[in-house]
């Protein structure tokens, strides 16, 4: 079964994903960039100074002041999309549907969005570290390629958010936009990693994928809880102030990780597997993105 | 030196086996309960961040289920232990044990166990081998008189002998008296240290309170039981000859159940008289629910003196049929003769006044015409307990110190109107005068002190006369004068005036329960015994004996629970046995280890 049906690709046509000029790329886009060059978009006047294009000088200005005066324009760019997606042991979870499921239907949506824009858009998997990355997004041709691809990652293993982001900036990955699709079930690394991204200058986008039993366990009693990324075990009686305490406890690690979001300038958004209707998680995810655009 | 151990009235290898059991089971329980259910989750990481939280910071989390089951395991031992019956023993002291056989009437009893002696024989022929050596064993059977069944030093075989010779007695045991040979025994002087065990039916008698460490077996059961709690007769005041009966029964078990109740009078008072058939006044069957009480009001009629038998047969309780005792099945009274009253009627012919004299059942009336009444004399008049005299008048010289007069002198009156009446005086009590006429009737002449009963007018009619030695009722009237003589107010006030006058009243005897002595006043006479079966009943103790026994059961029966029928053992104390406190300890502990483990206390 294809991942980007074709109910999910109309309400993805109506999305475009903003990218912040500094995170362009080095080729002809549709993106402001703050390279001044050869546009369409009018940016500014400069004294001429010998050397520069002739073409561009402002004849009306020169009779009007009698200074030879340059017109600027910014040069549209593309940019680089980089979507990590967390495929560590955890994703498997979920009841209606797993974590893992609903994320590679994120990221393949990041993908065929930034397409559409004519960005290059490349898939990441991550657990211990990044694993192999699929081929760049350019075409509609791509498509099945990155169903292929997304399809053919397999959860399982640990999480380490932080080696995989220094991975990413060891592969000297231009700046770009990076959406990371993760569970965010570990307590340490994704607050240093989402900070990293912003000190490299990327454009920070988290989509937080989670399901209720995450969130808020029901289940009381004597327990032997198995974590299934380690296989670690743990005997713990369920009782409710226990419950309780769990809750605040993954909830207030979820804050803090969307203020490290937040603070590294990106944007963090929250959909939940066991909750999910359709393809209403689309307006959860690019909220920021259609409100921009003034809706659907 | 004094050493002391510890023994238990249980053999060793079930104090032993019981003991491996509660130990094997309480390990095995929180062994069992430590097997939890397998859950996957995404990361251990915030579980452990939580169970760290919620960690309980005033015991050590590992330490305290450990803790809790050592607890556990020594309640359960204790408990054991307990109900294992301990004992201290002693190996050098000469200790004495003495044990009390209830050998009271009730112990002969058939409850739903079976005969209470023959279980109270066994249990203590088993104690008594249990006790152990360098123990001495003196056995007292407690009956109406206490005495040594195992004297002290004797062997323990000539028990069984001895104790075939015992059996209960016919009453209940004496136990101030068994008391008083128990401290006689124990205050011997090599007698440093003493028990004392009591078998009996019932709750310990008072007069044991003063000794320490004694031990009670209960061989009481609930039995059920139905009794008559309550007998008696008496005359009716109202109604010459007529006498009511009151039958008191109670249903003194825990089940519904019918009752046939018979009520009978026996006839053959009169030494005399030939054994006449016994006349039934009561015969119904009547159902009763569990521990309910009914009293019946029974109407019987006889002058005589009238044994009165109340029987209590066919009792039927749902699930069994079995009446615990039958003593209390039957019971006595007697209602006594109607007192004789020896009138002497003088008149020339006064039918009215004679039928009126005949409906008393207790009167033994003479009559004399008023001719041959005035040779008499005052000493052969006194044979009469009263005289009537109609139209007469005591002989000049002659008195009596009982008189009713009708048609007594005075001042003629042609058809007087009745005017006023003292009816609160008892000669008019319950008479009625509404519509009485008088054709004619003289007009006392009052005397100082007299009393007018009857008035027309200022004149009275109907005179009461008393002095220190005699008593006359004055009618002014005869009843042929008189409309009262058709009304039902004439032998009534026929009756209160003889009554009156002769300074008697109806006897109202005394309830005369089971066994009560009611021989006349010379005490040469004892009706009871001419029942044939009351025959055992011969002398008033004896029959008070019975009648304490029948009481003292019904009492017992509420007393003696249901969990008493067995040979429980408990102790002197006033509070909880320490088989309960160690069972409750359990509980708790396992209580509170629950608690700490649903409230997260415990990791």
């Amino acid at each position: 079964m294809k991942i980007l049906t074709s109910s999910l690709r109309r309400a993805l046509d109506a999305i475009r994903l903003p990218v912040r000029a500094s995170s362009t790329a080095n080729r002809q886009g549709g993106h402001r960039s703050p390279v001044l060059a050869s546009g369409v978009e009018f940016a500014d006047h400069r004294p001429y100074v010998p050397g520069d294009d002739s073409r561009r000088i402002d004849w009306r200005a020169y009779l009007r002041h009698g200074q030879l005066t340059l017109r600027q324009f910014e040069e549209e760019r593309d940019a680089r999309v980089v979507v990590l997606l967390d495929l560590s042991g955890s994703m498997i979870r979920g009841d209606v549907e797993s974590k893992l499921e609903l994320g590679r239907r994120v990221a393949a949506a990041f993908a065929y969005v930034s397409l559409k824009q004519h960005d290059r858009a490349i898939v990441i998997p991550f657990g211990e570290t990044l694993e192999r990355e699929s081929a760049p997004l350019r075409a509609a041709s791509d498509l099945p390629e990155l169903d292929r691809f997304i399809h053919q990652s397999e959860a399982g293993g640990g999480t380490d958010f932080l080696v995989a982001v220094r991975a990413l900036a060891e592969n000297d990955f231009p700046r770009g936009v990076v959406v990371v699709v993760s569970d965010l079930m570990k307590p340490e690394g994704f607050a240093e990693g989402f900070r990293m991204l912003g000190a490299l200058g990327h454009q920070l986008r988290v989509v937080h994928v989670q399901c209720d039993e995450d969130i808020d366990p029901t289940t009381r009693g004597e327990l032997e809880l198995e974590d299934v990324e380690t296989g670690e075990k743990m005997l713990v009686r369920a009782t409710r102030p226990l419950l309780a305490a769990y809750k605040r406890i993954v909830a207030e690690h979820h804050e803090r990780f969307r203020d490290a979001c937040v603070r590294a300038g990106g944007r963090f958004a929250t959909i939940n597997s066991d909750h999910v209707v359709d393809d209403t998680w689309v307006r959860d995810v690019f909220q920021p993105d259609l409100s921009r655009m003034g809706g659907r | 030196m004094n050493v002391f151990g510890l023994g238990f009235g249980l053999p060793g290898a079930v104090v032993g086996m019981l003991a491996a059991f509660a130990a094997i089971s309480v390990v095995l329980i929180y062994l069992l309960r430590t097997k939890p259910k397998r859950q996957p989750v995404s990361n251990l990481s915030f579980w452990a961040l939580a169970a760290k939280d919620t960690q309980p910071r005033l015991l050590s989390a590992s330490r305290l289920p450990w803790l809790a089951m050592l607890l556990s395991l020594l309640c359960a031992l204790l408990l054991i232990a307990v109900m294992a019956r301990p004992k201290h023993v002693s190996s050098s002291e000469v200790g004495l044990e003495i044990f009390v056989l209830d050998a009271g009437r009730t112990m002969g009893v058939h409850d739903a166990l079976g005969s209470r002696w023959t279980r109270a024989v066994s249990e203590l022929e088993r104690r008594v081998r249990q006790v152990g050596d360098g123990t001495d064993v003196v056995v007292i059977a407690a009956a109406e008189r206490p005495r040594v069944v195992l004297a002290r030093g004797a062997s323990e075989a000539e028990l069984g002998p001895a104790l075939t010779r015992v059996e209960p007695s016919e009453s209940s045991a004496d136990w101030q008296r068994a008391y008083d040979a128990v401290m006689a025994i124990a205050g011997s002087p090599d007698a440093r240290r003493f028990s004392v065990t009591l078998i009996t039916d019932g709750a310990a008698p008072a007069s044991f309170d003063g000794i320490e460490g004694m031990h009670l077996i209960g061989m009481g059961a609930a039995a059920s039981n139905i009794s008559i709690t309550g007998f008696s007769a008496r005359r009716d005041a109202e109604a010459v000859g007529e006498y009511s009966v009151f039958v008191s029964l109670l249903n003194d078990a825990s089940l519904d159940g019918t009752f046939r109740l018979q009520v009978s009078e026996q006839r053959s008072a009169q030494p005399d008289a030939p054994a006449a058939e016994p006349v039934l006044l009561f015969d119904e069957t009547i159902p009763m629910s569990a521990g309910e009480a009914k009293t019946f009001t029974i109407q019987g009629f006889s002058a005589l003196e009238s044994p009165l038998v109340a029987q209590v047969s066919n009792a039927a309780w749902r699930g069994t049929a079995s009446d615990a005792l039958a003593v209390d099945d039957v019971a006595y009274a007697l209602v006594p003769a109607l007192g004789r009253t020896r009138v002497l009627l003088v008149t020339a012919g006064d039918p009215y006044l004679e039928a009126a004299l005949s409906t008393h059942a207790g009167l033994e009336v003479s009559v004399m015409e008023p001719s041959a009444f005035s040779r008499e004399s005052t000493e052969s008049l006194a044979v009469y307990d009263a005289l009537v005299l109609s139209n007469a008048a005591l002989p000049s010289g002659v008195s009596h110190p009982s008189v009713v007069a009708f048609g007594a002198a005075g001042t003629p009156l042609l058809r007087p109107t009745l005017s006023a009446a003292l009816l609160s005086h008892p000669v008019l009590a319950g008479a009625r005068f509404d519509g009485v006429r008088f054709s004619r009737a003289n007009a006392i002449a009052q005397a100082d002190g007299d009393h007018a009963l009857l008035r027309a007018g200022d004149d009275a009619i109907a005179v009461v006369r008393e002095t220190e030695t005699s008593r006359a009722v004055l009618f002014g009237f005869v009843p042929a004068d008189s409309s009262l003589r058709r009304t039902e107010s004439m032998p009534l006030v026929v009756h209160h005036a003889l009554a009156y006058v002769t300074r008697r009243h109806e006897q109202s005897p005394l309830p005369l329960r089971l066994g009560s002595v009611s021989a006349d006043a010379s005490g040469a006479r004892d009706p009871l015994t001419m029942h044939a079966g009351f025959r055992a009943a011969a002398s008033g103790e004896r029959a008070n004996a019975i009648t304490r026994v029948a009481v003292g059961n019904t009492e017992r029966a509420e007393s003696v629970s249901e969990s008493a029928v067995a040979t429980q053992e408990f102790g002197r104390a006033r509070g909880p046995s320490l088989v309960s406190i160690a069972a409750g300890l359990f509980a708790a502990v396992l209580l509170l280890e629950w608690l700490l483990y649903h409230r997260g206390r415990l990791a």
